[in-house]
């Protein structure tokens, strides 16, 4: 069940919110956890078996951390145990078919393996487990005693499928104290209609624009139709990734919690390093908390500080799926990133304004290619073709594509940027009355939401773009 | 941890891991995928399905009744009923990665919930084997199967692998 699917939005969503509203407070989180042991149960039936394994195992494994916080050497012995077995989870579900795949290239004769699908979420309750154990051993958080209250932690519905990654101490409070109000509920529904509308009307759309190119042969590709098809996909990621954040947080908040943003308009970036500050938000966050600080950060040498910073991406690139594509795209991130850094970051600032934004739109283009390719063959074919050494410059394909979406490319580049809330503001503050512009506001997103449902009731199938 | 000896929580922890490396490995065993060649499962599984009154599609035929293009899977085997009166069917594909899945699967569920309202009421017989529909992922492997007979085929599949 994903949150763009009409049995979520006319039928779970509806009797979770009456459920939680009419529950007494101390009930809510009991009421939310059922719903969201549900929800994950609806989709991975098999999987939910192991979602409360872990969560049962991090919740001991917790409480056992904090048994022993007088004793350094044996919380850290603790926390080591608990992030190992995590990790380990999570590098065998997503990783051992990779590796055995890899190491059958080498052999003569294959070794002979048993796959597994990828757990629907698990990279992100992985990661939130983790967090919590290591901020309970840091004394960042207190322990959580209550079961059914760690236990919505790691598996809460809004955010288990494709996050945010919500750290414990950003949620330690919110889960035995929050306020739930119709105010907030409000605030919510709006959130998660802009992030429906995004998914459903702008990244569908666009997706299928970048299907397009992606379905044809790189050799036969011109450099202008290349180039659609990676902004196109530049964009499509963009929204599906922020649709689905603002989905989240638009539930979270419907249910009394709040996450912090996860995209801060990330195309308006002039740098790399400044694009990164703004994409996915929580999990940069997380590698810099839980890998970066702990391996020193920029603490040390430059050496040092370069090694780590490479770590950090190579595991990066990793996260989002097991494939060389992927490593190679953690690869040439972590290396603009240490060349800002170190090499011409300060020469960047001096820069006019639109050189630095070619130069970050270029440079993030290129880094998509290798993302969205198949292998890295097709990646290098696919960035010769966007230097015209594929079919030329310019084709009747490209010009068909530009002239039949232009429109399409509009709306996205506006939404991408802070035109398009500030032009939603104006529209909504358009009148001084309070009655008016309430009318107002609720006719814009009940339009938003019966055209974002028009849009998914044509489209059968409506996935997040990747299985986390 | 009191007096050396170690504490509930720790003890539960490590049963708990035990627990979810058992899972595992049971996951693995039952509902492990198989990295053998779609061609070498196609070859077990046809004797059987050939032996019924179903006849082998083409692509065209795949796209038409699942709205899925064959060349985006490794390999695609799909047997159907001669007549429409028959809501037989049996559909193995193998997926060239596991994103492929989720989509494969609703492309089922669509084609189950379109046949049972064609047959409706008419044919009630077709419409109870559609309501028992047999459906299993192992690993990159996909099967579903509208069958009298879809247990026995699911085992040629279950076997093949």
């Amino acid at each position: 069940m994903l949150f763009n699917s009409i049995s979520f939005l006319f039928l779970f969503l509806p009797v979770a919110v009456i459920v939680y509203y009419i529950a007494p407070d101390r009930a809510k989180n009991g009421v939310m956890l059922a719903a969201s042991i549900l929800f994950y149960a609806w989709g991975e039936p098999v999987y939910v078996v192991l979602l409360v394994l872990s969560v049962l195992l991090n919740y001991f494994a917790g409480r056992d951390i904090g048994a022993k916080l007088e004793d350094p050497r044996r919380a850290r012995l603790a926390v080591a145990f608990g992030v190992a077995a995590n990790v380990a989870i999570l590098a065998f579900f997503k990783y051992y078919g990779f590796l055995i795949s890899q190491i059958n290239l080498l052999l003569p004769e294959e070794i002979p393996y048993r796959e597994l699908s990828v757990p629907l979420g698990l990279s992100i309750f992985t990661l939130q487990e983790i967090s919590y154990l290591v901020d309970v051993y840091r004394g960042k958080a207190q322990v959580q005693k209550n079961p059914v209250n760690f236990a919505l932690y790691a598996a809460m519905f809004p955010q288990i499928l494709a996050g945010p990654v919500v750290r414990y101490s950003d949620m330690e409070r919110q889960l035995e104290k929050r306020s739930v109000t119709a105010r907030k509920a409000g605030q919510g529904a709006m959130l998660f209609i802009t992030g429906l509308a995004k998914k459903a009307i702008l990244a569908n759309s666009l997706g299928k624009v970048f299907e397009q190119v992606a379905a044809m042969p790189t050799g036969s590709i011109s450099a202008l139709t290349a180039w659609i098809g990676c902004f196109s996909f530049a964009l499509q990621i963009y929204f599906e990734f922020s649709g689905w954040s603002d989905m989240a947080r638009g539930l979270a908040r419907m249910f009394g919690f709040e996450f912090r943003k996860n995209f801060e308009h990330p195309y308006i970036s002039r740098s790399i390093t400044e694009f990164w500050r703004r994409w996915n938000i929580s999990l940069v966050t997380w590698f810099r908390e839980y890998v970066y600080l702990p391996m020193g950060g920029n603490r040390g040498t430059v050496s040092r500080n370069i090694f780590n910073m490479m770590v950090v991406w190579i595991l990066t690139g990793m996260w989002h799926g097991a494939s060389w594509n992927f490593i190679v795209w953690g690869v040439y991130c972590g290396i603009i990133l240490v060349m800002e850094k170190y090499v011409w970051g300060e020469s960047l600032d001096h820069l006019p304004g639109p050189v630095r934004r070619i130069y970050f739109i270029v440079l993030t283009l290129v880094g998509w290619v290798f993302f969205f390719s198949p292998s890295l063959g097709y990646s290098l074919r696919y960035l010769t073709a966007m230097i015209g050494a594929g079919a030329g410059f310019v084709d009747g394909e490209g010009g068909f594509l530009l002239l039949t979406h232009w429109l399409l490319y509009l709306a996205a580049a506006a939404a991408a940027t802070p035109l398009a809330k500030a032009f939603a503001g104006q529209i909504m503050g358009i009148s001084g009355n309070l009655r008016v512009r309430t009318a107002v506001t609720v006719t814009l997103y009940i339009g938003i939401f019966l055209v974002s449902a028009a849009f998914l009731v044509t489209d059968t199938y409506n996935p997040f773009l990747f299985r986390f | 941890m009191r007096d050396g000896r170690p504490g509930i929580a720790q003890i539960l922890k490590y049963i708990l891991a035990l627990l979810a490396a058992a899972y595992i490995v049971f996951l693995l065993i039952f509902a492990g995928g198989s990295t053998r060649a779609f061609e070498d499962v196609k070859a077990d599984m046809s004797p059987v399905l050939e032996a019924s009154d179903m006849v082998e599609r083409d692509g065209q035929a795949l796209k038409r009744s699942f709205g899925l293009n064959s060349r985006d899977y490794s390999g695609v085997m799909y047997y159907s009923a001669s007549s429409a009166l028959s809501a037989e069917e049996v559909l193995v594909i193998r997926v060239n990665s596991t994103d492929q899945i989720d989509r494969v699967l609703e492309a089922v569920k669509a084609r189950i919930l379109q046949r049972t309202g064609e047959y409706g009421d008419y044919l009630p017989e077709q419409t109870e084997l559609l309501e028992h529909a047999v459906q299993s992922v192992r690993g990159k492997y996909i099967f579903f199967a509208v069958s009298a007979d879809a247990a026995r085929y699911r085992t040629a599949f279950d076997e093949s692998l």
